[in-house]
């Protein structure tokens, strides 16, 4: 400790001192400068964070948009599965394939042992 | 000196009071402005706080609806569980031009032009009109058209997409499902009936926007999501329905009449399995269609007077009430009179001595006359009322006709009589269905219906189970009934609709048209037949109607056919075998060998 002030008092041999501490001394106006810097770093590093949540939103929403998109043209092609497979669709490809009404249907009942195949 | 002093000091206590003055004021009037500033802030930041508030939130947050996805229709067939889109949804592309992102307006014009089939003058003059706004050039374009539209790359093009109905089986069904207009709400049809089930609910996000009008994600943002429109799976079976708009629109075109349906319906659930008539639309250009009558799904919504058709329920009326059996004869001459009406059978000669069955064989007017008014007016409508004619069916579809019945109290002898074969009675095919579903059904009447079941879009199914609406006769008599119209098929007019091996039962009707004036028309008829079969272990019940043929009067060779070959189709569908003992029987009394 360091004596700052010593002064003598009434009684001889008595003498009122004043210690203070050694070591880093910060006055008022490093403490607000300290404070400034340390509110500072604080606010630089919410922004960059919401900046960066942001930018993500962003990337976020390209995504969806891709997302849409890809969803959309599986829906087009379910619908043209869907249009493939209408019994118009079928009739005008069997007609192509040279498939004629049926005349007669026969029923056989059922058979027990072996059929012959040909 | 001393008065020297005395005016210094005066002129000095006079400056300092005109100063005080001069500061005294220059306080009020600071003091005034501030009380001015005060009120000001008062009345905008506390009295009209809400005001501003709402401009400030208006300014920052904006709502941007999230549109549900309308339900989609589908139909089946009995040979798997695939359900089939009827009507789905699809989304096509608007084109637009944004004037202010146009860079070179040529490249525009003579890029996007050919592509949507647009003079590229007339998009260059929209250009120089320097609008803030350009409406969508073209709506309603196919993907392949929006992929070239984006390969031009051009700034100020921009492809919006929207959603609209698509049906992959083209026009099947167009006249039972109707069409959803420009505003997304279903008009006619399922779409009309069903439109708040099928649309579902908007959503919406509120949520804080940049300048570009991008949402915010970090700030505030609230999300109500949409409920979509639950899909709908119909009764109908894809496979007759496809059958019987092929055999509709031939029996039109074959006999060149005005129109013609077909109603096949499940003849123990009332499910319908197929509804078909001609001519109909594309519900897709539901825009090009000039006759709006033509959106009406006239088996539902068209009632008439169905002619001899409506002997059966007469005859039902007879049998069930006891007041004659299918044996019970009396001689009956070509004519009748009843108080100021003479009424004629269709031959104008006489038939003799007939049995019930015979007269319906014969479709004597006269017999049926003899045997309403044996049966009387009190139990006759008492019949009318248990096959519930003169009211709704209740099936999902808009624009259902309750058809007309007099009322008992109004209903003179003259009346009674026409009555008995079908005149001064309308009712709608859906009506005779129902009722003739009752019979085929042993007696119990259960209500048509179109709707199967219904998904939601998290996969939960609700069925829809038949509902019996009440006993419209005893099983007895409805067996008695059965055997009548097996014998019309066979020996009577309905030949036409038999099928080999089968047995099947029907009812020809050759309808007059009443004349708006009085009277019927003399050259116009409606040819209707009704049925059902197996009639041993009844699978369908039919009607069809074939509106004003101009080559052949008689419903014999106009709807009988269409029944028989709808019959045929329907039964080798299901793959029921036939009846070898009552096929014998047929070919034997072709060759007169029985009767």
């Amino acid at each position: 400790m360091k004596i700052l002030n010593r002064r003598k008092q009434a009684r001889i041999g008595r003498y009122h001192s004043t210690y203070r501490k050694s070591g880093l001394r910060l006055g008022p106006v490093a403490l607000s400068f300290i404070t400034i810097l340390i509110f500072s770093l604080i606010s630089l590093f919410y922004l960059a964070q919401s900046n960066q949540i942001t930018t993500k939103g962003y990337a976020l929403q390209d995504l969806e948009q891709k997302k849409a998109k890809v969803q959309a043209e599986n829906e087009r092609l379910q619908v043209e599965a869907a249009r493939l497979e209408s019994l118009n669709k079928i009739s005008e490809k069997s007609k192509d394939l040279s498939f004629v009404p049926m005349k007669e249907l026969k029923y056989f009942s059922s058979i027990s042992g072996s059929l012959a195949m040909k | 000196m001393f008065g020297f002093n005395a005016v210094s000091s005066n002129l000095r206590m006079e400056e300092q009071g005109s100063t005080k003055a001069r500061i005294t004021f220059v306080f009020f009037i600071v003091l005034l402005v501030f009380g001015g500033i005060c009120i000001r802030l008062f009345q905008k930041q506390v009295i009209q706080h809400a005001h501003y508030e709402q401009l400030a939130y208006d300014q920052r947050y904006k709502e941007q609806k999230i549109m549900p996805a309308r339900g989609e229709i589908y139909v089946g067939d009995i040979y798997s569980d695939t359900h089939y889109p009827l009507v789905t949804n699809k989304t096509f592309w608007s084109v637009m031009i944004i004037p202010q992102q146009v860079e070179d307006e040529n490249a525009v014009a003579n890029g996007l032009g050919p592509i949507i089939d647009m003079p590229a003058a007339d998009i260059l003059k929209l250009l120089n009109e320097k609008k803030v706004y350009i409406p969508p050039l073209k709506r309603k374009l196919p993907d392949e058209v929006s992929k070239k539209i984006e390969a031009l790359k051009l700034p100020g093009i921009v492809l919006i997409p929207e959603t609209y109905r698509d049906y992959p089986e083209g026009s099947m069904g167009a006249k039972f499902l109707g069409f959803v207009d420009g505003e997304g709400e279903g008009k006619y049809g399922i779409e009309g009936y069903l439109n708040d089930v099928l649309k579902g609910q908007e959503g919406k996000i509120i949520s804080e926007r940049d300048i570009l009008g991008r949402q915010i994600t970090v700030a505030d943002s609230k999300v109500v999501m949409p409920k979509n429109g639950k899909d709908v799976v119909l009764t109908i079976d894809r496979v007759i329905q496809f059958m019987a708009e092929n055999q509709v629109k031939k029996a039109v075109e074959d006999h060149k009449a005005d129109s013609g349906s077909i109603v096949v319906m499940d003849a123990k659930s009332g499910g319908i399995l197929a509804l078909a008539e001609w001519p109909t639309y594309d519900p897709a250009k539901y825009t090009d269609v000039k006759d709006y009558s033509i959106f009406q799904c006239n088996a539902i919504s068209d009632a008439y007077e169905p002619g001899s058709v409506f002997k059966l329920i007469a005859m039902a009326a007879g049998i069930d009430s006891g007041t004659v059996t299918p044996e019970t004869g009396e001689y009956f001459d070509a004519n009748v009179k009843v108080q100021d009406a003479v009424i004629w059978n269709s031959q104008k000669k006489p038939y003799g001595y007939e049995t019930m069955t015979q007269v319906l064989e014969n479709s004597d007017n006269v017999g049926m006359v003899w045997m309403i008014q044996k049966t009387g007016k009190d139990k006759f409508y008492d019949y009318v009322n248990s096959f519930n004619f003169g009211k709704r069916t209740g099936i999902e579809i808009d624009g259902e006709s309750p058809g007309a019945v007099r009322d008992k109290e109004d209903a003179i002898p003259v009346d009674l009589a026409t009555m008995s074969f079908g005149q001064g009675i309308n009712t709608t095919e859906i009506q005779l269905a129902q009722a003739m579903g009752a019979v085929a059904n042993g007696g119990l009447m259960v209500a048509p219906h179109i709707v199967k079941e219904y998904i939601d879009k998290n996969g939960k199914v609700q069925k829809v189970d038949p509902k019996i609406i009440g006993r419209a006769l005893s099983e007895d008599s409805a067996k008695k009934i059965t055997e009548m119209m097996v014998s019309v098929a066979e020996r009577g007019h309905g030949k036409q609709a038999r099928v080999k091996g089968y047995r099947i039962g029907g009812k020809t009707g050759t309808a007059q048209i009443p004349r708006k004036t009085g009277g019927y028309e003399t050259d116009k008829f409606i040819g209707s037949f009704i049925g059902f079969g197996p009639t041993d272990n009844p699978l369908f019940v039919m009607v069809v109607r074939i509106n004003v043929p101009k080559d052949v009067i008689w419903a014999e060779s106009t709807a009988a056919p269409v029944f028989g070959e709808m019959a045929k189709g329907i039964l080798n569908y299901y793959q029921i075998p036939p009846d070898e003992v009552w096929k014998e029987e047929q070919i034997k009394r072709e060759k007169g060998l029985v009767k």
